[in-house]
């Protein structure tokens, strides 16, 4: 079990800010989960070698690198939060 | 300082050439008004899903190739998490567990004396957006995003700033020549990471490692190399912890700064990337990429010295620039005299080109112009201090051939013996005083008629045979 102090290093490391409540809820969250999860893990997987897709096919294809294709500046800025000028704007969070 | 033994590992990140980026169609264009070359790929629109660029494949594979590593055909992509304006997926797409190269290798000269830098992997990957951080601001250009990059992993077998210098300036070489980048590190498509550690000699136990972030010059590589060590040798011997850290090179004051230390280091929790099935190269075609890989600088500087016969400083000067390569190895095939087409191209295009800031395909000037002018010379049809005078001319128009200008300026030299005769006859008559010194001073009388001779034709004799002909006909007015 992962307790309230990993969480909050957790966000810290993923630059978010929780509250106390939220971090009791992700916690009791955890507990809800692990009991779901006691089935799953009863399942035999010995010798059964991770599967990272869905299908087991090999794949060839590759783009070729000549056609481009973009969307009008005019759409990623007004899609953005805040823009200034032809750039996307956000508050500083680097030192 | 000599106490310690220095331990250098280097990262490289290298953009790669291609027209579109690695995972979308966007264009990839250097210098464009931000946020035009974006598309919703790399916006992380929902509903888009990456693509892998063939080219980035086939410009990774031939610096595996030329690297010497093995590679790996089954290519694969993970994920690596964080959470940064400079990815709007959320996470970079890279190949954490499968790079499509391993072990190789890249030979380096150290003062005359060839060192082997082992390189651990190459593995591709996405480039970040380009921010630029103002007052309370942070200014976004996507454009960068999603562009194409190799990054390159050295052993921490370097042992000096120095081997350092010559593995990044032999690694550009490589991938220049190769095509595979531009690798100008003043606008980010070669960008250096140096880690760095030192131990007493004689010890295993190494300090902790630091890392120093974004070197943008051989110089500053090493510059940032040298504080580092004098920085690290000074805790070590007062007996200080060196932190394991992150930091970056200042150049106003020549030193280095903490950026983050390790006990804040991002957990990145790579898994594979699901939208990107692994796909099998087909090993004919890999072959056909190591085949058709453009030729290496190495290659060239033998062919240059042997079979050209140009002094090693020359090739060397030729060799720092693809393009002026290219134009070399272009304009040779159109005259023999390789010397005069090397010695020109370092020293009167060589000029021009600083002194606009440009490079030679960026001239008017053809290599097929550059050797219909020597060859004039050569052929004693024009003189060679007329390539003075058409050089500026050929540099800016490549409208008319060299020898349609020689004969609008009128610069044709006179080597025909008889009009040569017509116009040395006068001279003499009008200088019958001096032929009488030429059994004492034979040389200052033929000097002079000559002199007066180019005079009246504005320099335009064959030396030559205009020599030959004034010799004739003095002798025989004194018989």
């Amino acid at each position: 079990m992962k307790d309230k102090k990993y969480y909050e290093e957790l966000a810290q490391d993923s630059m978010l800010k929780f509250t106390e409540k939220e971090i009791d809820e992700i916690v009791a969250k955890q507990e809800d989960l692990r009991k779901e999860f006691e089935k799953v893990l009863k399942i035999d997987t010995t010798n059964v070698k991770p599967l990272f897709y869905p299908y087991d096919d090999i794949h060839t294809y590759l783009r070729d690198d000549n056609e481009t294709t973009t969307i009008d500046q005019k759409k990623i800025l007004a899609n953005a939060p805040t823009c200034e000028g032809d750039f996307v704007t956000i508050k500083k969070v680097v030192k | 300082m000599k106490n310690f033994e220095i331990i250098i590992g280097i990262e490289n990140h290298v953009e790669l050439k291609t027209k579109t980026k690695m995972f979308s169609s966007a264009p990839v264009s250097y210098g464009e008004t931000p946020n035009t070359n974006v598309n919703e790929t790399d916006m992380a629109y929902p509903g888009s899903l990456p693509t892998i660029n063939k080219k980035g494949i086939e410009l990774a594979i031939r610096a595996c190739s030329a690297l010497k590593m093995e590679i790996d055909t089954l290519v694969k992509f993970d994920r690596k998490n964080y959470f940064y304006p400079d990815l709007t997926k959320g996470y970079q797409i890279t190949q954490q567990y499968n790079p499509i190269g391993k072990n190789g290798k890249l030979i380096i000269n150290i003062n005359g004396e060839a060192k082997e830098v082992d390189i651990e992997r190459l593995h591709m990957e996405e480039d970040t957006a380009k921010q630029i951080h103002k007052d309370d601001l942070t200014y976004i250009d996507y454009n960068r995003a999603g562009t194409g990059l190799v990054e390159i992993v050295t052993r921490p077998v370097l042992r000096s700033a120095d081997e350092a210098c010559a593995y990044v300036e032999k690694l550009r070489e490589v991938l220049l020549f190769l095509k595979v980048s531009d690798v100008k590190m003043n606008e980010g498509s070669l960008r250096t990471d140096v880690n760095i550690s030192i131990r007493p000699y004689g010890t295993n136990e190494f300090s902790n490692k630091v890392e120093i972030k974004n070197l943008n010059s051989i110089s500053n590589i090493k510059k940032a190399i040298e504080f580092e060590v004098e920085r690290q040798t000074k805790l070590m011997l007062n007996n200080e912890v060196i932190i394991q850290e992150t930091r970056r090179f200042d150049d106003t004051t020549n030193s280095t700064v903490s950026m983050r230390s390790k006990s804040d280091a991002l957990d990145y929790k790579y898994f594979r990337e699901p939208n990107i099935m692994p796909i099998q190269l087909d090993q004919n075609w890999v072959n056909e990429c190591i085949k058709n890989s453009p030729e290496l600088a190495d290659i060239k500087r033998v062919k240059y010295t042997n079979e050209y016969k140009l002094s090693n400083n020359d090739a060397n000067i030729i060799l720092t620039s693809i393009e002026m390569s290219e134009f070399f190895e272009e304009a040779i095939k159109h005259t023999k005299n390789y010397t005069k087409v090397a010695n020109i191209l370092i020293s009167d295009i060589q000029a021009q080109l600083n002194s606009e800031n440009i490079s030679i395909d960026k001239l008017a000037l053809s290599p097929i112009h550059l050797a219909e002018m020597i060859n004039l010379v050569d052929d004693s049809v024009i003189s060679s201090k007329h390539t003075k005078t058409i050089l500026p001319i050929i540099m800016k128009d490549s409208s008319k051939s060299v020898i349609e200008i020689v004969e609008e300026l009128n610069i044709k030299m006179i080597s025909d013996e008889n009009e040569i005769t017509n116009l040395v006859n006068p001279i003499i008559e009008s200088n019958i005083e001096l032929l009488e010194q030429y059994n004492e001073r034979p040389e200052r009388v033929t000097k002079t008629i000559m002199g007066q001779l180019m005079k009246v034709t504005g320099g335009n004799v064959n030396p030559e045979a205009g020599m030959n002909i004034i010799i004739k006909l003095v002798e025989s007015k004194l018989k």
